[in-house]
């Protein structure tokens, strides 16, 4: 228990801090200011598969330390194996060697695509659909190279590599007395003193020209060939400072064309000298200070602009919360395995103690997510399967502190892990924290009716899961016949309760619809899926009233809910990508046909044994 | 006594059980083959008919399936002691089920739905359907005013005959097309063709998976129109409208998408879309929009989720068209009879499943006392 608050405490004192460090750089990607660090491990993720580098020497490197040495380092940085081509059909039809591990350099996988330009040509000029999975993943691949290319040059008008040495030039310009080199960036924003030395070394004869004109002739040709870089421009780091939030931040380079700048953007690039600087000469201290400086500037501007939320995201990224309530609830389960071994009460104390601390971490990590991004708690699949496991463990928590038998627990650690491990898949797709279209922007409805359909599948879930356990206990213990019936009512009250949230989180979705597209109801895949559950949870009250089964036939079709659900929930969405579409880098459909066929053969097999037990005999 | 008899048969739960598990059915496979048939040819198929033909064999569809569902429901409040103490939660539940029910059969039977385009500074008071199509006659000898004659959707197929009084001729429907497209003719075909069919066919295509983007045609032969009479060629969209005349009477043939008129005009003040800032993730549309009634004009913002709702229509912001400088707004018109029965039967079931599991739980905690 100390520990668990030990961690809370942690989480809690780095959320109130206020100290900004080169992590919390604030950078515009999709539609949304994000913490250099997310960003960081965004794009890492992309090329490399992972948010953290496992180098060839076993040494760990973060992904923002690896943004660092992408930045001031570049050259060597090219030669890193980066690049992850899983898919050796690939690999070798852009001319790379099998390797084991298989990852490639930027080096590598150009000089690949620069030996197979045709296949390239070819494959842009056809459209999306008519390409197959290969094609698909090379120009996946080429996109990422374009873009590492575009990011390990985005700061290059920040690196100071022009010398300037003649003291008329550095009195005249303004250049640090401590260091004669200064970056493309100076140039650009001294534009005006530096046209003016420009216009005297064109109209001076090249004879008469004097050792500052020379200098400054060789720093011409710097700067031209310095241009190059110019489409590096991903990074957008630098705000308009136009009083708009939806205004669209600029990429350093988009400013040095030698447009006008204001006041504000000047400060903020001289940040970003120093602070480029500062990173060349590892003075971290320099870093984080310029990085707050940058912060300050753009906050003492902007009034949207909400520093603390970067903080937030960034100590969000570090904790890594969802992996340790997923250590939590497996420890739990563990413990309660003591339990029924030794039959110790304080077993089930203990388990019961650390499922709550997974529970209470789980919550704080959805927490975190919904003051991020400022928005209710699910509004993506990937939300949706954090929050439906939540509202699962909850209610086996309220099961378990009702009955006090570790049924509860049990199914809280089961669906919540499984449902963990779900998320984790998800999550390895990208980032997890995007915008939304249009039609979903509406804080209003998506904190009614997804809140509610999702708690609808998460309640779906543990019935389905105290189905499971019926049919266990039916035929490990068959003659306690006042366990069965007390699990069939639990059983009799969790469809009612699924119903509930199912019903009422699909007719909002429809009042939804009607506000929003004028229909309540359009026989659309998802709304349709929503249905069946709905449909499922009246046939077995029905069922049960009619006198058609019995509690052991309850429990049966109450398991298979599992089935409708996931099908609800992850089945329709695979039908609009589309069935065809899954390679095996997509293996959702495949993923559920064996969630299928397993929860199918497990159930209908613990049925038929049960029912030809002679023991079992439930009054109902 | 017999009634009775039937009634409880009718209304009983096993029945209910079998029709629910009969409408998952429906549903599962409804959706599956969305994939393959789009969303509008699944809907008439498994939800908005009455059969549903595997072959010869006739199956009953969504909409057999709900009337039965709805009978069968109906039969519960004939049954003794629903107003008893345990049983009020379910048959509050039941009626708000009923009102649901009644609800989606009034908007099947009564909804009209479309959409009205709109250019930047134009304005309009109409929309047209998705869906439906009208063939009409226009007479337009008289420069004052201009006599429709309208044929609507359900009596537009092959080999009708469409006669009205106002029109001195008869149109025979040699072919209808839901979706076509024209081609050249090859060959100058023999004589008996008018109009665009002298040059142009309607060749027949599938049916779009989304059925809005379906170009209907028509293929006509016009009897009793003097040297007129021979063989025509409609469709959707078509660039020039076919025109004739006939003792001294000017006509014009055109086939569109199912007018509504509405009482009054829409004008497009100004169409805004805001994107997620460096993305081409749309954060929102509005559309600005003049309501003009009676020659009074009103200002209404239309936004996503915020329609605009006027006599009974409401205007939703479904869509634009940008076309260089020049921006239209597409907004989805309803005029649904049945829009409020969701929103009361809702709270209706709300109440009372939140009786019912009140009662089973003071049930439970009464039994669990005495024990």
């Amino acid at each position: 228990m100390k520990k668990i608050f030990f961690i809370l405490l942690l989480a809690l004192s780095s959320i109130l801090s206020n100290t900004f460090t080169f992590y919390e750089l604030p950078i515009q990607e999709n539609g949304r200011i994000k913490p250099l660090d997310t960003y960081s491990r965004n794009q890492l993720l992309r090329f490399y598969g992972k948010r953290i580098i496992k180098a060839e020497d076993g040494k760990k490197l973060l992904a923002i330390d690896w943004m660092k040495k992408l930045f001031v380092e570049s050259k060597s940085e090219n030669s890193r194996k980066i690049f992850n081509i899983r898919n050796p059909e690939v690999a070798y039809s852009i001319g790379l060697e099998k390797n084991e591990n298989h990852k490639y350099s930027f080096l590598d996988v150009i000089n690949g695509f620069k030996e197979n330009q045709k296949l390239l040509e070819s494959l842009e000029n056809n459209t999306d659909d008519e390409h197959t999975l290969v094609e698909k993943q090379i120009i996946e691949i080429y996109q990422n190279v374009i873009l590492f290319d575009e990011l390990s040059h985005s700061m290059f008008c920040f690196l100071p590599i022009i010398k300037v040495e003649n003291k008329t030039l550095i009195e005249y310009l303004g250049v640090p007395e401590y260091d004669s080199r200064v970056s493309y960036s100076f140039f650009m924003r001294n534009i005006d003193k530096f046209r003016v030395l420009l216009e005297d070394l064109i109209e001076t004869d090249e004879e008469k020209w004097n050792e500052s004109h020379l200098e400054l002739s060789e720093i011409a040709l710097q700067l031209q060939s310095l241009t190059q870089y110019h489409y590096a421009q991903t990074l957008k780091i630098i705000p308009a400072f136009e009083f708009d939030e939806n205004e669209r931040w600029f990429s350093p380079w988009e400013l040095m064309d030698g447009r006008p700048l204001n006041v504000y953007q000047v400060n903020i690039i001289i940040a970003y000298e120093n602070l480029i600087r500062g990173l060349i000469d590892n003075n971290i201290e320099e870093v984080n200070s310029q990085s707050k400086n940058i912060i300050s500037i753009i906050e003492n501007y902007d009034d949207s602009f909400n520093s603390s939320l970067l903080t937030k995201e960034t100590s969000f990224n570090k904790m890594n919360i969802f992996l340790y309530s997923l250590i939590f609830y497996m420890m739990s389960f563990l413990i309660v395995g003591l339990n029924w071994m030794y039959a110790n009460t304080l077993f089930r104390k203990v388990s019961l103690g650390v499922i709550s601390c997974g529970f209470l971490l789980h919550g704080f990590g959805l927490l975190s997510r919904m003051v991020i991004m400022q928005r209710p708690p699910v509004s993506t699949l990937y939300e949706s399967i954090l929050f439906v496991s939540f509202i699962l463990v909850l209610f086996a928590l309220i099961f378990e502190l009702i009955r006090k038998d570790t049924i509860g627990i049990l199914i809280g650690v089961v669906g919540g892990s499984l449902l963990h491990f779900v998320g984790f898949k998800y999550a390895a797709d990208g980032d997890t924290l995007g915008m939304l279209v249009a039609v979903l922007n509406s804080n209003f409805w998506l904190a009614t009716h997804v809140t509610t359909i999702t708690i609808g599948y998460g309640v779906s879930l543990v019935a389905g899961l105290m189905g499971h356990i019926y049919l266990l206990l039916a035929f490990f213990k068959p003659k306690d016949n006042n366990e069965l019936n007390k699990i069939f009512n639990n059983m009799y009250g969790l469809t009612l309760i699924g119903l509930f949230f199912t019903m009422f989180g699909t007719i909002l979705g429809g009042i939804w619809a009607d506000q929003s597209w004028g229909r309540f109801w359009g026989w659309d895949p998802k709304e349709n899926g929503a249905l069946l559950i709905v449909l499922w949870h009246l046939m077995m009250l029905h069922l049960r009233i009619s006198g058609f089964i019995r509690p052991l036939g309850y429990a049966y079709f109450l398991s298979l809910i599992n089935i409708v659900v996931v099908l609800a929930w992850f089945g329709v969405n695979l039908l609009s990508v589309g069935l065809h579409s899954y390679g095996f880098t997509d293996n959702v459909a495949s993923n559920l046909v064996a969630f299928i066929s397993i929860e199918l053969i497990f159930t209908t097999t613990m049925y038929f044994l049960v029912k030809n037990r002679k023991t079992y005999n439930p009054k109902s | 006594m017999i009634n009775r008899k039937y009634i409880k048969f009718l209304g009983s739960p096993k029945i209910f059980v079998f029709t629910v598990i009969w409408l998952m059915i429906l549903v599962f496979v409804g959706t599956i083959v969305q994939k393959n048939i789009g969303l509008y040819a699944a809907q008439q198929q498994y939800f908005s008919s009455w059969f549903k033909f595997v072959g010869p064999f006739p199956f009953p569809s969504g909409k057999l399936t709900m009337l039965v569902l709805f009978l069968n429901l109906s039969c519960y409040f004939f049954r003794p002691n629903i107003f008893s103490k345990g049983k009020i939660g379910i048959t509050i539940t039941h009626s708000g089920v009923i009102m649901m029910l009644l609800g989606g059969g009034l908007t099947s039977l009564f909804s009209v739905e479309g959409n009205i385009v709109i250019d930047e500074g134009s304005e309009s008071n109409f929309f047209e359907s998705y869906y439906l199509k009208e063939f009409l006659i226009v007479n337009t000898t008289d420069l004052e005013e201009d006599l429709f004659t309208v044929f609507d959707n359900n009596i537009l197929y092959k080999n009708n005959t469409l006669e009205h009084n106002t029109i001195p001729f008869s149109i025979e429907i040699l072919d209808f097309y839901d979706n076509c497209k024209p081609a050249r003719k090859i060959y100058q075909s023999e004589g008996g063709f008018q109009g665009m069919a002298k040059n142009f066919f309607l060749q027949e295509l599938d049916t779009e998976k989304e059925f809005e983007k379906n170009i209907p045609g028509i293929i006509y032969k016009l009897i009793g129109a003097g040297e007129n009479d021979g063989i025509y060629i409609n469709y959707v969209g078509q660039p020039i409208t076919e025109k004739l005349n006939y003792n001294e009477e000017s006509y014009l043939l055109i086939l569109r998408r199912q007018r509504t008129y509405l009482p009054f005009h829409l004008e497009l003040i100004d169409f805004k879309k805001i994107l997620h800032p460096g993305t081409n993730i749309a954060k929102s549309y509005s559309s600005e929009i003049n309501l003009i009634e009676d020659d009074v004009a009103r200002r209404v913002l239309i936004e996503m989720n915020e329609p605009l709702r006027h006599r009974g229509y409401t205007f939703y912001q479904a869509s634009f068209i940008e076309d260089g400088m020049k921006e239209t707004t597409v907004l989805a018109t309803v005029k649904n009879h049945g829009r409020l029965f969701p929103y009361i039967s809702t709270i209706i079931m709300c109440v009372g499943l939140l009786i019912h599991m009140l009662s089973v739980l003071s049930r439970r905690i009464k039994r669990g006392s005495a024990s």
